[in-house]
């Protein structure tokens, strides 16, 4: 199948890869309909990101249609039209039950400190992520949500990733009412941390960047 | 940049700074130098300069910016991806006070139990030679003025 390849800092280029396969009972496979890039996307296309192979496939904010299940995915059946988040988790250990899904104990050998994620180099555990054709979703019970027929793809899209990610920044900023708040960063996720904080009830909303 | 918030917000600082840059960003060439260019530490760090400059005292700092996992001379990176909270502030005395005088007098805490040196005020240097070096199990030292001892007339107190 055609995937983006990392071939180092500043090369990368659509290849072709083989298609993934279920690995696990609870895999499903995704054909990709829609993928993003991602500003934190530019940290491994810079080679700022550790052990960032050659050969991964990057992605982390993508939607498709599910082709294949494992023989334990009751959620999901093929035909599906889902939104994946970017966070690969169990949905059972201790930081899933909390709700800190980004922190999931389980998904990522490789480091204590960040949960996984799809398409982030091995350090956020070395899922080829879905800037592909073809995608592995493990744990397909828990991560992937059925996009309703009434939401378009391209809100479906930035569901997985920049809009809840610009959400929880303002509401990890605790607003109150009348507040004055500001955004540094006019990207994607602070375009929509901005939106979120005048829905909080901000009475002033700076968003910084360069020109 | 503190600055420019600053004049924006009637010098207070805001409420809430969001970090929505993360670890390459541009606006300040030692943290660019340090950061990206020659790694010295895991990506600029220069937005959380920013935020935690250009907002209010008591207000809130959010990071969704994203940094890494590797060295940085405060690891934000990990304080991202682990989720962390931080909190943190000079104590605010007299708000805590009245509770901890009735811990006091209930006698669940005995604050000058800790004390191990009482010297005389002029013999502040060694005091301090003593206390710095960790000599003679220095814990707590107290200094004492020359007339401290005097006993000045107090209303309602039958001196005998």
């Amino acid at each position: 199948m055609l995937a983006m390849n990392y071939r180092g800092p500043y090369r990368v280029r659509a290849d072709q890869k083989p298609e993934p396969v279920i690995e696990h009972p609870g895999d499903a496979i995704v054909r990709v309909t829609r993928a993003c890039i991602c500003g934190s996307d530019l940290h491994l296309y810079h080679g700022l990101v550790p052990d960032t192979r050659v050969g991964h496939t990057f992605g982390h904010e993508f939607i498709g249609i599910v082709e294949e299940v494992g023989s334990d995915v009751h959620k999901l059946k093929v035909g599906d039209k889902v939104l994946v988040p970017f966070n690969v988790f169990c949905g059972s250990c201790f930081f899933c039950q909390h709700e800190l899904y980004g922190n999931c104990n389980n998904t990522n050998a490789q480091s204590t400190a960040v949960g996984a994620i799809y398409g982030y180099s091995h350090t956020a555990g070395g899922y080829d992520g879905g800037q592909a054709e073809y995608v592995r979703v493990p744990m397909a019970d828990v991560g992937p949500m059925i996009i309703p027929d009434d939401i378009h793809d391209d809100d479906a899209v930035l569901l997985t990733d920049a809009l809840p990610t610009g959400y929880q920044a303002a509401e990890m900023g605790d607003i109150k009412e009348g507040d004055t708040v500001v955004v540094f960063g006019a990207g994607p996720v602070g375009i929509f941390a901005a939106k979120s904080a005048w829905l909080m009830g901000a009475g002033r909303v700076i968003v910084v960047d360069e020109i | 940049m503190a600055l420019h918030i600053k004049k924006m917000t009637d010098w207070m600082g805001a409420d809430v700074c969001i970090d929505a840059v993360g670890c390459e960003a541009a606006g300040n060439t030692m943290q660019t130098i340090t950061g990206v260019y020659t790694m010295m530490q895991a990506g600029a760090a220069t937005v959380l300069h920013w935020c935690i400059n250009s907002v209010r005292k008591g207000g809130n700092v959010s990071i969704v910016g994203v940094y890494g996992p590797t060295f940085n001379a405060v690891p934000i990176g990990n304080a991202l991806n682990k989720g962390l909270t931080l909190r943190m502030n000079q104590a605010s005395v007299r708000r805590h006070l009245p509770r901890l005088i009735e811990h006091i007098r209930a006698g669940r805490i005995d604050p000058k139990a800790i004390i191990t040196h009482r010297v005389p005020l002029e013999e502040v240097s060694d005091a301090y030679h003593i206390f710095s070096s960790k000599l003679d199990n220095c814990i707590k030292t107290i200094l004492i003025p020359p007339r401290a001892n005097e006993v000045r007339a107090v209303k309602a107190s039958t001196a005998a």
